[in-house]
């Protein structure tokens, strides 16, 4: 899951970034309205969220809200904000924000209400599986036949991509867009160290992977049998 | 007397009218009684000219015989215009009457020495006497000859008019107050409009206005007045608004750090590193929270009135160099350094503790934004009598200037860097130089630098 997070008080963005990231999303970071606006529009399709503060130097995030749902209404968009009158809240909402916070706010419920936003366009699953595996993103647990497994976040969000489109191709573009964050350099090859990663901590040893590697397109985790 | 506005033009209006009628109307009644009476008695005089003339009086007698007229028809008759004559002797003994007097005697005084007029009665006619003593050529009284005359048609011409001016007086009032009340009401009516417009404005439609009345008269001033003030009240209530605004973001911005932080810190298990990274995150934020909180106590002290100035002589460089310790820290850490180029001899009157507080906010805003490596200059120029600091740093875009010394005011260029401050200082230094009558001005070129002059007068 990528989100994008706009925010230009530097200690509230490295909180956010910092314990969204330990959530197993890659956050990318704007500190001003114009850069936001630049990022939103220009990568509106690889981020699965916006959280967006309100008062910017530049662009207010009213006018960001506005620019981002003449290009996509579906894409989710939390709005954080330190003005509290019930009105200005209501006007948020009309520009076509999905939902608010206001500022102090409590991480977990943050969690939570991106959690409800990401089910509406993601789908109402919260568990993914694949045979003895399964992925609880509520609880960011991972098993395999019922005995907890320790993943990164890195892991987790990697795992997470590959069973949510179970059956079909993950490319590697894909992948580098929903698990690494924009400041990631474009060296697709510590793709393939993860997904080792994962093989060594979840296989049945002597069996073949779940992962199937698709030489030259990118990796995929087959259907179960039936 | 608990009246309308309308009612007591009304009455008052009414009150003066009572007052100027009523004498018009005593004027008038007072007119015609003295000429109808001067008229009587105008034809008595002539009566007893006449009866003078054929009255003969030997030695102290009077003698009534040979008097043909007095028995012209006239005298004899009691209903047209009649004339009663009399004469009495000094004793006051009856000489003669005439016949249309029947029975009936005139009322006279027998002392009288000189000629008089007076009303009285025969029976039920009014009438008007005049009473004349007649002399012989000693000047001796021999006697009283009495004329009257009846006073019937002027008693009756009298009567009526009083009596026209009697129900005259009360109509005139009762139709002078309806109809000035009435044009009161309509004189006020546009008043009554602003009373309306005006009772109809709450806090939440304080940006509408009064409606201006199409004549350009008192009631459009006042109007015009009124919505002046208005706009006052409505700019106060803005700004004191956006203040409650910024402040409230201003306070929440830090919390949010301070509590996300945390929250994300304890959610798992750390390294004492990332334990102490973060705490000491935090402690930068609530150090950031009490500083503004500082700020803004001192400001609403000041917005109350309660800072007090006194005035002292001031040698202005060794205060400079008293203040420049304070500032080493945060200018050797961004390898700046302070130039002073104040004469020794350089004296102010001012108070030490309130200027103190506005240097530390203008150094330490230099220091801020100044550029790294670069200096703090603070000149005097005694010839204006100004203090001039100024920093060598990015500068401040023509458009924000004027907003400087606003409350919670930072450009968009330090709001989006990671320059600490709230946007207080400057307004809070604005606040004390206006306190100790110092003109604070600032001026600035992008690129170049900012320099703000504290003028003393």
């Amino acid at each position: 899951m990528r989100i994008l997070l706009v925010e230009d008080e530097i200690v509230i963005a490295n909180f956010m970034a910092e314990g969204l990231e330990e959530e197993g999303f890659a956050v990318d970071v704007a500190h001003n309205g114009k850069e936001a606006l630049k990022m939103a529009i220009d990568n509106l399709l690889e981020y699965d969220l916006i959280l967006l503060d309100w008062m910017l130097p530049g662009l207010s995030g009213i006018e960001i809200c506005r620019a981002v749902r003449k290009e996509s209404k579906s894409i989710p968009i939390i709005f954080l904000t330190a003005k509290d009158a019930v009105d200005e809240v209501i006007f948020g909402l009309e520009m076509g924000a999905n939902d608010y916070l206001r500022k102090p706010f409590a991480f977990e419920e943050l969690l939570a209400r991106m959690r409800v936003l990401l089910r509406s366009t993601q789908g109402e699953q919260n568990c993914f599986s694949s045979g003895s595996i399964v992925l609880d993103v509520s609880t960011h647990i991972v098993t395999r036949d019922g005995n907890p497994v320790e993943l990164t976040q890195k892991e987790f969000a990697l795992l997470e991509l590959l069973l949510r489109n179970k059956g079909k191709a993950c490319r590697r573009t894909q992948i580098i867009e929903k698990v690494w964050d924009i400041n990631f350099e474009h060296d697709t090859s510590v793709i393939d160290v993860y997904i080792n990663f994962l093989r060594k901590k979840l296989d049945t040893p002597g069996q073949t992977s779940f992962i199937q590697t698709l030489r030259g397109i990118g990796y995929r985790v087959n259907e179960d049998e039936a | 007397m608990n009246l309308n506005f309308r009612n007591r033009i009304a009455l008052f209006t009414a009150l003066a009218a009572a007052i100027t009628i009523g004498l018009v109307f005593v004027l008038v009644y007072g007119v015609v009684y003295y000429s109808a009476y001067n008229h009587l008695d105008e034809d008595i005089r002539r009566e007893k000219q006449e009866v003078l003339k054929s009255l003969r009086w030997s030695g102290d007698s009077i003698l009534t015989q040979s008097i043909p007229e007095w028995e012209e028809k006239e005298h004899q008759q009691v209903e047209v215009n009649p004339i009663f004559l009399q004469v009495v002797d000094s004793l006051g003994d009856l000489l003669f009457r005439s016949a249309n007097l029947q029975q009936n005697i005139l009322l006279f005084n027998p002392n009288l020495s000189e000629d008089a007029f007076f009303n009285s009665r025969i029976g039920k006619r009014r009438i008007r006497q005049g009473q004349f003593p007649i002399f012989n050529q000693q000047g001796l009284v021999l006697g009283q000859l009495t004329v009257g005359v009846s006073q019937e048609e002027s008693a009756i011409v009298l009567r009526n008019l009083l009596n026209t001016l009697c129900i005259a007086f009360p109509l005139l009032l009762i139709i002078l107050f309806v109809s000035t009340a009435f044009a009161a009401s309509k004189g006020i009516e546009p008043v009554q409009k602003l009373i309306q417009a005006a009772a109809g404005m709450r806090e939440m439609t304080i940006d509408n206005r009064l409606p201006l009345p199409p004549n350009k008269d008192e009631i459009y001033q006042l109007a015009t007045t009124i919505n002046e003030l208005l706009q006052r009240v409505d700019s106060g209530i803005q700004r004191e608004k956006q203040f409650t605004a910024d402040a409230s973001h201003e306070i929440r911005t830090p919390l949010t750090a301070i509590r996300g932080t945390l929250e994300v810190l304890i959610r798992r298990p750390r390294e004492p590193i990332q334990y102490q990274e973060k705490i000491s995150r935090v402690i930068n934020e609530v150090d950031r929270l009490h500083g503004m909180l500082d700020q803004l106590l001192q400001l609403a002290r000041l917005e109350a009135g309660q800072i007090a100035v006194s005035s002292t002589e001031l040698a202005l460089l060794p205060f400079f160099q008293g203040l420049a310790d304070k500032w080493q820290a945060p200018l050797q850490e961004k390898n700046m350094r302070i130039q002073l180029d104040i004469p020794p001899t350089a004296r102010i009157h001012t108070d030490a503790s309130l200027l103190g507080i506005i240097l530390d906010n203008l150094v330490g805003n230099a220091i801020k934004y100044g550029q790294t490596g670069g200096a703090v200059g603070c000149r005097w120029q005694p010839e204006s009598a100004t203090l001039t600091i100024s920093d060598n740093g990015v500068g401040i875009p023509a458009d924000q200037l004027r907003h400087v010394f606003d409350r919670f005011y930072r450009t968009d260029d330090s709001r989006n860097s990671a320059t600490p401050g709230a946007g207080l200082g400057l307004s809070i230094a604005k606040k004390l130089a206006d306190l100790q009558g110092i003109g604070l001005s600032v001026s600035s070129q992008e690129g170049v630098g900012t320099s703000f002059a504290l003028r003393f007068f």
